[in-house]
């Protein structure tokens, strides 16, 4: 199960860097120490593009905002070279969660960006009831009934205290106290 | 059927309490403007120089139109991330940019390709206007401007200036400078740093050799006996330190670069705000107690009309790009 | 003394039933919002300060130094309770903090960050009074290259807290560096790794990185596990034991020192004081591998150091005006409306005002305890409500944290991404306090290196040339050696005695 999971994050993540690293001797053995050796690689490929673009704009070798980017993306990837190479194949990612867990896991992180998008369209309080209802039904399992009582006194606590009380400057939108 | 009209009634009560929040907003610029809270947008972090003064500002507005002006800091990108959010949002007046030069003029000057320019500005009011000072260390061999200029030219490539960037007002101030004396700004070494909370320490340190600070920031590490003041820029001396001379009095004109701290609003803001809050700047001005604040926060007080303060922006706007152009800062 | 006599006089103006309320209420302000996520002291100080113009200097000024301490203390509560750090410097209290929660211990861990938080506070207010001119001048001796190489020193903590893998570590906190790069180069000005995402330019938010990583991927870790459970069965103690105190006091005074000097630099941060001495405690003590498990070391450590730095921050903003963090800023600001002028002859005896400002926090030091204690028991409570609906709370909270530090819904957008990756990251085992670390130090330990390349007009030299940097950055090299070497033997040791077991 756990390496269904971690060669799937491989395939998504790191489809596009695979061409440039030595190639792993199978997806079978693609553990997560591989994987992430395979992005450090990639990240270290694109600090070196940036230190490249960057070059012209300093006034030396070692003088410019080029330097930390072109050592960073050395060190990543001689330290990404090193862990693919040396990497234990038998070290295993922790289980991922399945079925049902899974989800209303990626259910849970869905909302969390619908709650991005509503909120400043609808303001704090009225996108915060709406992720909250979400929230306590895919992550607390509750029924409605209790998930829309306590998005309720959840949205209407959290708003009054921060726009109210502690004057912190979230969108207003379409409700909001005083 | 029943269920249908309630849907009807329904509908036709949003659409109404919409319709009522849509002409509420065209009330706005009525004259019993502002009737909510206010946001005074400042594009720089907590606690330096124009977030303090606006601290000062928000409250003498909050009591005078009593509803809150808050101030909200957005800083980003030298202040472009907080002006751009400020200068296209609402129009409606609850939403102000407290700037300064840096944010402002330096910022466009230095920038090819920033998403606004001194068009989108709708400016109000200037605040606090007061010299750059020229700063080294207290126990420095400098004695005077004429020292240090004597010194730069006999050795050029020794010169070290903290700065925030290739085209700050620091930058234009030290270029202004050396080009007066007849030096060669292109063998002056800029020391990148972040502020003038990095940067004064290090000078009061020996590390770097001078920087140019308004006179507000500057005035601590002065009083302390760890900085002092070799020139300040501008026309006349600083009330704050009567006895530092003009680059001009020392032999070094054309040094014309300023700091200032002031508001406003976007283009397009409806006339009547925009003068309300000209007026009680004005008025904010006068005022013994707000004047007794900012002196003890060390500022000096320059108010500008939105005439007058335009015009300032305009002009040091070609200044610095004439410099940029002509010292070819961006690349 | 003369100084002792001016100290009881402002002790004398500042004790009051009325300023001691403002002190608990200051105490109490600040230790809420402190708790939030990303609130912290700065918003709460900010906010209270034309409040306090209307209380008046002494009363205004005691509130303050209240919230300003309590906000300080706050950050930990979280951190030891739900393993989720309100702020960086709360990073390393979680080491310690929370296994100890879990134990059923997490009251007397409180009370022990509550007691280190009065430790450091007292330091820092003893080091105020004696010593601030002094100190203030030796600060100044610390230029680019000394901040570059006490930003090196602080890096070779990543060896020590890297897991069973240094290489991992290292990868880690090199990613974590770059992220910090993401934004305006400190030399040009210009975007760096923004691939035309114009919200990046302002950089990416610590605050967003810390809520991803440790809050929002630590709710989705344990998803779907004991949804209705709460964490602990069952409360212990709530008070620490006196055995309890006797062996973290050396710890509290050690980490406080170490805390007091560092702030004293106004470049350096309380986490980096926070995570260099939790990394000192480890090396000396002799049971070095409690550390991580549970020991009330680990959070007396972090605590009084992180609290000491702050406290040290008053060195200098009272002689030389510098403000080394915006809370402190925004409270000179409030300092010098009362009248108050920055400056070495601040403490000749002409300025009575200041040595009630003195007064007034220790006063605020002791209402945190005064005050905490009992909340201890309070606080506790919270690891019995049941995770099920703490959970979808935290996640709510998390965003308003972010949100408010620089009213970005962008902040927000990126601690949701950095919470997926935080998720699969800690599902592969790859430790995420070096990236954490890294990603803290990264734009000093650039700024500092290119400031150092530009007055040296780019030779290496001036890293040697200057004695301090030299011996920091030799000392430095020498802890990163020795910490391999012994980082080898113990995992050679563990590897062997796998062999013998799986034999």
């Amino acid at each position: 199960m756990s390496e269904i999971g971690a060669s799937e994050i491989g395939a998504s993540d790191n489809g596009a860097n695979s061409g440039h690293a030595p190639v792993p001797r199978g997806a079978r053995r693609l553990g997560p120490d591989r994987i992430g050796g395979l992005i450090a690689i990639g990240l270290g490929l694109v600090a070196l593009a940036e230190a490249a673009r960057l070059y012209h704009l300093g006034t030396g070798m070692l003088v410019g905002d080029h330097v930390m980017p072109g050592a960073v993306g050395i060190l990543l990837v001689v330290f990404g070279a090193v862990l693919v190479i040396r990497a234990d194949p038998s070290a295993l990612m922790e289980k991922l969660p399945r079925g049902r867990t899974m989800l209303r896991l990626c259910g849970s992180f869905a909302i969390l960006f619908v709650y991005w998008l509503l909120m400043d369209r609808l303001g704090y309080i009225a996108s915060t009831f709406i992720v909250a209802i979400g929230l306590f039904k895919t992550m607390s399992q509750y029924g409605w009934v209790r998930c829309i009582l306590y998005a309720a006194i959840a949205s209407a606590a959290l708003g009054y205290l921060f726009m109210n009380l502690l004057n912190i400057a979230l969108p207003a939108g379409v409700i909001s106290f005083g | 059927m029943i269920r249908r009209t309630f849907l009807g009634m329904a509908i036709g009560v949003m659409v109404a309490a919409t319709g009522a929040a849509v002409s509420q907003q065209a009330i706005a610029a009525s004259p019993d403007y502002p009737t909510r809270p206010i946001q005074l947008v400042v594009p720089f972090t907590a606690g330096g120089g124009t977030d303090l003064a606006s601290r000062v500002v928000a409250t003498y507005l909050s009591e005078k139109w009593g509803k809150a002006v808050n101030v909200v800091n957005r800083p980003g990108a030298g202040g472009a991330t907080g002006t751009n959010d400020v200068l296209k949002g609402n129009a409606d007046g609850y939403v102000a940019l407290a700037h300064n030069g840096s944010a402002t003029e330096a910022l466009i000057a230095g920038n090819n390709n920033l998403p606004f320019s001194l068009k989108d500005y709708r400016f109000v009011a200037t605040v606090i206007n007061e010299p750059f000072a020229l700063l080294v260390k207290a126990d420095s061999p400098f004695k005077t401007l004429k020292d240090l200029d004597d010194w730069v030219k006999a050795n050029p490539g020794q010169l070290t200036f903290g700065s925030t960037g290739p085209t700050s007002i620091q930058t234009f101030t030290a270029i202004q400078w050396l080009d007066s004396i007849g030096a060669d700004f292109t063998k002056a070494r800029l020391v990148p740093s972040n502020g003038g909370g990095e940067l004064l320490p290090q000078i009061a340190g020996g590390h770097v050799l001078v920087g140019f600070q308004d006179v507000t920031g500057a005035a601590p590490l002065v009083k302390a006996g760890k900085l002092k003041l070799l020139a300040v820029t501008g026309p006349q001396r600083t009330p704050l330190f009567p006895d530092v001379p003009t680059f001009a009095e020392e032999g070094a004109p054309g040094v014309t670069t300023h700091f200032w701290s002031g508001i406003s609003l976007p283009v397009g803001t409806p006339d009547a705000i925009a003068q309300k809050w000209e007026t009680t700047l004005k008025q904010m001005m006068d005022d013994q107690a707000f004047q007794a604040k900012l002196t003890s926060i060390n500022a000096q007080a320059g108010f500008l009309d939105a005439a007058a303060f335009s015009q300032m922006v305009n002009h040091d706007m070609d200044t610095y790009k004439q410099i940029v152009k002509d010292k070819a800062l961006i690349k | 003394m003369d100084t002792i006599h001016l100290l009881i006089e402002g002790f004398g103006s500042a004790l009051t039933p009325t300023n001691l309320l403002m002190a608990m209420l200051g105490a109490l302000i600040g230790s809420v919002a402190g708790m939030i996520p990303g609130v912290g002291p700065t918003p709460a100080i900010a906010i209270l300060m034309p409040l306090t113009t209307a209380l008046g200097p002494t009363q205004g000024i005691i509130m303050l130094s209240g919230i300003y301490y309590g906000a300080i203390y706050g950050g930990s509560t979280t951190a030891i309770l739900l393993n989720i750090p309100a702020e960086l410097q709360a990073v390393p209290v979680c080491f310690d903090g929370y296994p100890l929660a879990k134990k059923g211990r997490g009251g007397p861990a409180l009370g022990i960050a509550a007691i280190s938080s009065f430790v450091a506070g007292v330091l820092g207010v003893i080091g105020l009074v004696f010593f601030a001119p002094l100190l203030a001048d030796q600060a100044l001796a610390f230029g680019p290259p000394e901040y570059f190489a006490l930003m090196v020193l602080t890096l070779t903590v990543i060896v020590n807290l890297s897991g069973n893998s240094v290489i991992k570590g290292l990868i880690m906190g090199l990613a974590g560096y770059l992220l910090s790069l993401v934004g305006m180069g400190p030399a040009s000005t210009q975007a760096r790794f923004t691939f035309g995402i114009e919200p990046l330019t302002a950089g990416i938010e610590m605050i967003s990185v810390i809520i991803g990583l440790f809050a929002i991927a630590e709710v989705f870790h344990s998803f779907g596990e004991h949804a209705s459970e709460s964490q602990v069965p069952k409360l212990g103690s709530v008070y620490p034991r006196l055995s309890d105190l006797r062996d973290t006091v050396p710890t509290m005074l050690r980490s406080g020192v170490v805390g007091f000097l560092l702030g004293l630099l106004p470049g350096c941060s309380p986490a980096v004081s926070a995570f260099l001495s939790y990394d000192l405690e480890k090396r000396i003590a002799p049971k070095p591998e409690e550390f991580g498990q549970g020991a009330l070391r680990g959070v007396a450590a972090p605590e009084a150091a992180g609290n000491a730095t702050c406290s040290a921050g008053f060195v200098p903003l009272f002689t030389l005006g510098i403000p080394s963090s915006p809370p402190l800023a925004i409270l000179l600001a409030g300092l010098m409306i009362y009248g108050l002028q920055p400056g070495p002859m601040l403490f000749d005896g002409s300025n009575n005002f200041v040595w009630v400002i003195i007064a007034s926090m220790f006063i605020g030091n002791v209402m945190l305890v005064v005050l905490h204690l009992p909340l201890v028991g309070i606080w506790v409570k919270l690891t019995q409500i049941p995770l099920r609906i703490l959970k979808p709370l935290i996640l709510l909270l998390c965003v308003v944290g972010v949100y408010s530090v620089r009213n970005s819904m962008f902040d927000v957008l990126v601690s949701f991404i950095l919470g997926g990756v935080g998720y699969f990251l800690k599902k592969g085992k790859w430790p995420l306090v070096p990236f954490i670390l890294c990603f803290m130090l990264g734009p000093l330990t650039e700024r500092s290196f290119v400031q150092s390349m530009s007055i040296s007009d780019g030779s290496f030299s001036i890293f040697v040339e200057s004695p301090i940097a030299l011996t920091i950055l030799v000392f430095a090299a020498g802890l990163f050696v020795v910490s391999i070497a012994l980082m080898r033997r113990a995992h050679i040791r563990r590897r062997d005695l796998q062999l013998a077991v799986t034999e």
